[in-house]
């Protein structure tokens, strides 16, 4: 799976990219092409995460001034690496060994702060930290002033001091009158002038082929910003959020049973949303094995943000992060596949039936080609007629039940005969309610009535069980219209008796 | 002959040099400053940008060469990568911004031998006041602004307090026309700062950047919700309170003519308050119709006009009586005026 791809299609996942602390636009780079780890990559990636973890862990101590001093450093990085690559054939001019320098300069900063972070971390095994430019530094700074300028200096040529010395005196010799006058003294500067820019020429092709040995510690140098760079950014997000390293099981794929599992799972975007209106946010508990299960509750009970937390922890963590949850126990997957309901459809031309057969036939060839997949669908068949569409939702749980994936569909149809897993949101609870809101006569229409009565937590449901029925409930409770709304009722109850 | 204020520009930490016209003899002027502070002790006291060209590198108007100026050592120069790469003097770099101009990115750099290279600097405010900054921190005590014509608006007293002004025959053959001209700008660079409120309130009114606002006597500020001066006449019943005397009306952008024609027409008007005088669009008759009839203007920063230059020859090769014209000149705008080739 790509991280563009993911981007579009995990909601929540580009929420939290655009949330990490990026100083340095290498790092940004490192990030827009940061790959997958997938299957057989679990002890990469764990490496990795237990080095944000350490990090965090460091930051969440309090002791974010080494971090804050690392991060200024790497804002004040350039991405120089034109230079590097035209330093490797041929000479470059001032403002580019001024950049040089400067950016040597730096790296002697930064790799005292990281030598320093490296000792006060217990890393496990502790990344690699700068690569020693001080052989570049002393070649641009033959004055030892270590400071971030440049110019061909004098002690680079003895040949140049002296005629840049004549041409001060002829200077000082020149009259304010002789901007005109005394033609020889103005050409013997001038003549001057040519033979420093000659050997100026000259020394900044001795400087090249002084510096062109350092263009793979320079490069290498650039690297290390961007890996650090990013690091740090996922360090603080981890502890700004409350992400967490979760346990990583290996060789899940050959006959072990072991579970997805997370404990107080959340989804930071809709958490943050929530929180900014004043509203609480439920985290959750659950447990997915191997194969489908069925994922039934209420209108506004929750089920597709379950489905979009699962799918953005999975796809957090295959890309170098931790996740959002208390505890989670995870394995890894060849991609994570999400298909709810956009709106995207009609840019595609597509009915939203359409659409979602396209994304399914997708789906299905992936498994089909022996993709190990984490698969979540949220209302399949929504759109289409429900004699029909139960018959859609059976044929896929039935196939994804043969597949080798982990898989939830949710849906609102009743009777699904299959004998799969059925998991269901609580959802409405009419004790949280305890008479605080009548059946009717809300005023406005009111999304915060319905959120103080729900509980998000999932139960187990038994084979036999039939999705609630709360939509009346619920759109009585919102604050829908009081007279369509007993129509509606007369209907259903018809409809029961027949 | 070298004017005796070049001696004084040191005691500001900025200074624009605006020409009237073109080729009024701004670069002479310049020319003969830097070379007036050419001694190492001095020459470290200055810095120098030019205003930013966009990429033209010549003078659209005479299609003459975009002047090259000469440096000394210790002076900090502040111009684009391009033209720094066409230098004829050795410079240390101080610094490469990261924002990049139509000519690259800007160069800042230390004069190490003298020579020659042509300036092109930051376009805009904020970026002349960086430049402000930034040389300062390097050590200059001065931060010369090479002007340009077509960008008055950089030559404000908020980006810089010191100005030298450069006229000439240039502006006008005629001597009369061109003495009335220069003073009659003179005057507006002049015009008395407005002195009725306290800090706050003046650090207010300079944070506004759009609108029409009500100033009563007692320093109270009132957005009269006017967004443009163009519509003047469908907001005329809110500025209506405001037009008696003793009241005052805040432009926060540019005062042109329409807008002193439209007060100018009320029976009774307020004094109006400008930031500065860039803000200034109006003509000569309009302006004198709206002081005729009692009212006037203020600004809120006055810049200090150190001296005025002439150069009496057009670029044509006509040439009016230098020292007339300087007599005609300091006599009208009571001040020395000097001919820098003269």
């Amino acid at each position: 799976m790509r991280i563009n791809e993911a981007r579009q299609r995990i909601s929540g996942f580009e929420y939290m990219l655009l949330r990490l602390d990026l100083q340095s636009g290498v790092g940004r780079e490192l990030l827009s092409g940061q790959a997958w780890y997938g299957i057989g990559q679990e002890d990469d990636l764990m490496r990795e995460l237990q080095r944000i973890d350490v990090l965090k862990g460091f930051i969440g101590e309090g002791k974010s001034v080494a971090v804050n001093k690392l991060k200024l450093k790497f804002s004040q990085v350039l991405d120089i690496r034109g230079t590097f690559a035209l330093l490797a054939k041929e000479a470059v001019d001032d403002v580019q060994l001024f950049e040089l320098k400067r950016f040597s300069l730096l790296i002697g900063d930064a790799s005292v702060y990281v030598a320093d972070l490296i000792q006060a971390c217990a890393f496990h095994p502790a990344p690699a930290g700068f690569p020693d430019l001080s052989a570049v530094v002393s070649v641009l700074d033959p004055r030892k002033e270590g400071l971030p300028t440049f110019y061909i200096y004098d002690e680079y040529s003895v040949e140049l001091t002296q005629k840049r010395k004549e041409m001060l005196r002829l200077e000082a010799r020149l009259e304010p009158e002789d901007a005109k006058g005394e033609p020889s003294l103005k050409d013997e500067i001038a003549r001057l002038q040519a033979e420093c820019e000659a050997l100026e020429r000259q020394v900044r092709e001795d400087l090249a082929l002084r510096l062109r040995p350092h263009v793979p510690a320079l490069k290498e140098a650039m690297e290390r910003i961007a890996y650090w760079d990013l690091l740090l950014a996922k360090a603080e997000l981890a502890a700004r959020e409350g992400l967490i390293v979760p346990l990583l099981h290996k060789d899940v794929w050959k006959n072990s049973t072991e579970t997805l599992r997370y404990q107080g799972l959340f989804h930071p975007m809709v958490k943050h949303t929530l929180e900014e209106k004043g509203h609480r946010y439920q985290s959750l508990d659950i447990a997915l094995q191997k194969g489908t299960c069925l994922l039934t509750g209420a209108n506004m009970s929750g089920k597709t943000v379950l489905l979009k937390s699962l799918a953005l922890a999975q796809c957090l963590l295959q890309f170098g992060f931790p996740v959002p949850a208390e505890k989670a126990s995870m394995f890894l997957f060849d991609s994570v596949e999400l298909l709810v309901q956009d709106e995207q459809n009609e840019t595609r031309g597509l009915s939203s039936f359409g659409a979602e057969m396209q994304r399914l036939n997708e789906v299905l060839r992936l498994l089909a080609a022996g993709g190990r997949l984490l698969v979540f669908i949220d209302e399949l068949a929504r759109t289409t007629n429900p004699e029909e569409g139960k018959a859609i939702v059976s044929a896929v749980l039935e196939s994804l039940a043969a597949a080798c994936c982990v898989s939830v569909v949710s849906t609102h149809y009743g009777a699904i005969p299959n004998p799969v897993r059925r998991l269901r949101i609580r959802g409405f609870s009419e004790e949280k309610n305890a008479g605080n809101f009548p059946d009717s006569g809300a005023r406005a229409f009111d999304i915060s009535r319905i959120q103080a009565c729900m509980d998000y937590s999932v139960v187990e449901e038994d084979l036999h069980a039939t999705p609630p029925a709360e939509a009346l409930r619920i759109a009585a409770l919102l604050g829908f219209d009081a007279d369509v709304l007993a129509r509606a009722k007369r209907y259903y109850a018809q409809s029961k008796q027949e | 002959m070298v004017p005796a204020f070049f001696d004084q520009i040191t005691r500001y930490e900025s200074l624009s040099v605006v020409g009237m016209a073109k080729n009024v003899g701004k670069t002479v002027c310049l020319r003969a400053l830097l070379h007036h502070y050419r001694e190492p002790e001095k020459a470290a006291m200055l810095a120098v940008t030019s205003i930013g060209t966009d990429g033209e590198s010549t003078d659209i108007v005479y299609k003459t060469a975009k002047p090259e100026l000469d440096f000394y050592p210790g002076m900090v120069v502040q111009t684009a990568e391009n033209y720094f790469f066409k230098r004829h003097l050795s410079a240390e770099i101080l610094d490469v911004s990261r924002e990049n101009t139509a000519c690259g990115r800007l160069v800042t750099a230390r004069v190490k031998t003298p020579g020659k290279l042509i300036l092109s600097g930051y376009a805009y405010t904020q970026g002349l006041r960086e430049y402000i900054r930034q040389v300062h921190a390097f050590g200059a005590r001065t931060a010369i602004i090479d002007g340009a014509l077509s960008r008055m608006s950089l030559a404000s007293p908020f980006v810089s307090r010191a100005m030298i002004l450069c006229t000439g025959a240039a502006f006008s053959k005629n001597m009369e026309e061109l003495v009335r001209q220069t003073a009659f700008r003179h005057s507006l660079m002049n015009m008395p700062v407005f002195g009725l409120l306290d800090q706050t309130r003046r650090t207010l009114l300079e944070s506004l950047k759009t609108g029409v606002h009500g100033v009563d006597a007692d320093g109270r500020i009132e957005d009269l919700a006017i967004p443009s001066l163009l519509q003047i006449d469908k907001h005329r019943q809110k500025i209506e309170p405001y037009c008696r005397n003793g009241a005052f009306l805040y432009i926060a952008g540019l005062v042109n003519d329409p807008f002193l024609d439209f007060l100018s027409a009320r029976k009774q008007r307020p004094d109006l308050i400008v930031s500065d005088f860039t803000k200034f669009f109006f003509s000569e008759a309009a302006y004198r119709k709206f002081l005729r009839s009692g009212s006037r203007v203020w600004v809120l920063q006055q810049p200090h006009i150190l001296g005025v230059c002439v150069n009496p020859t057009s670029p044509d090769g006509y040439r009016l009586d230098s020292a007339e014209l300087r007599e005609k000149m300091a006599e009208a705008l009571q001040t020395e005026v000097y001919d820098i080739l003269g």
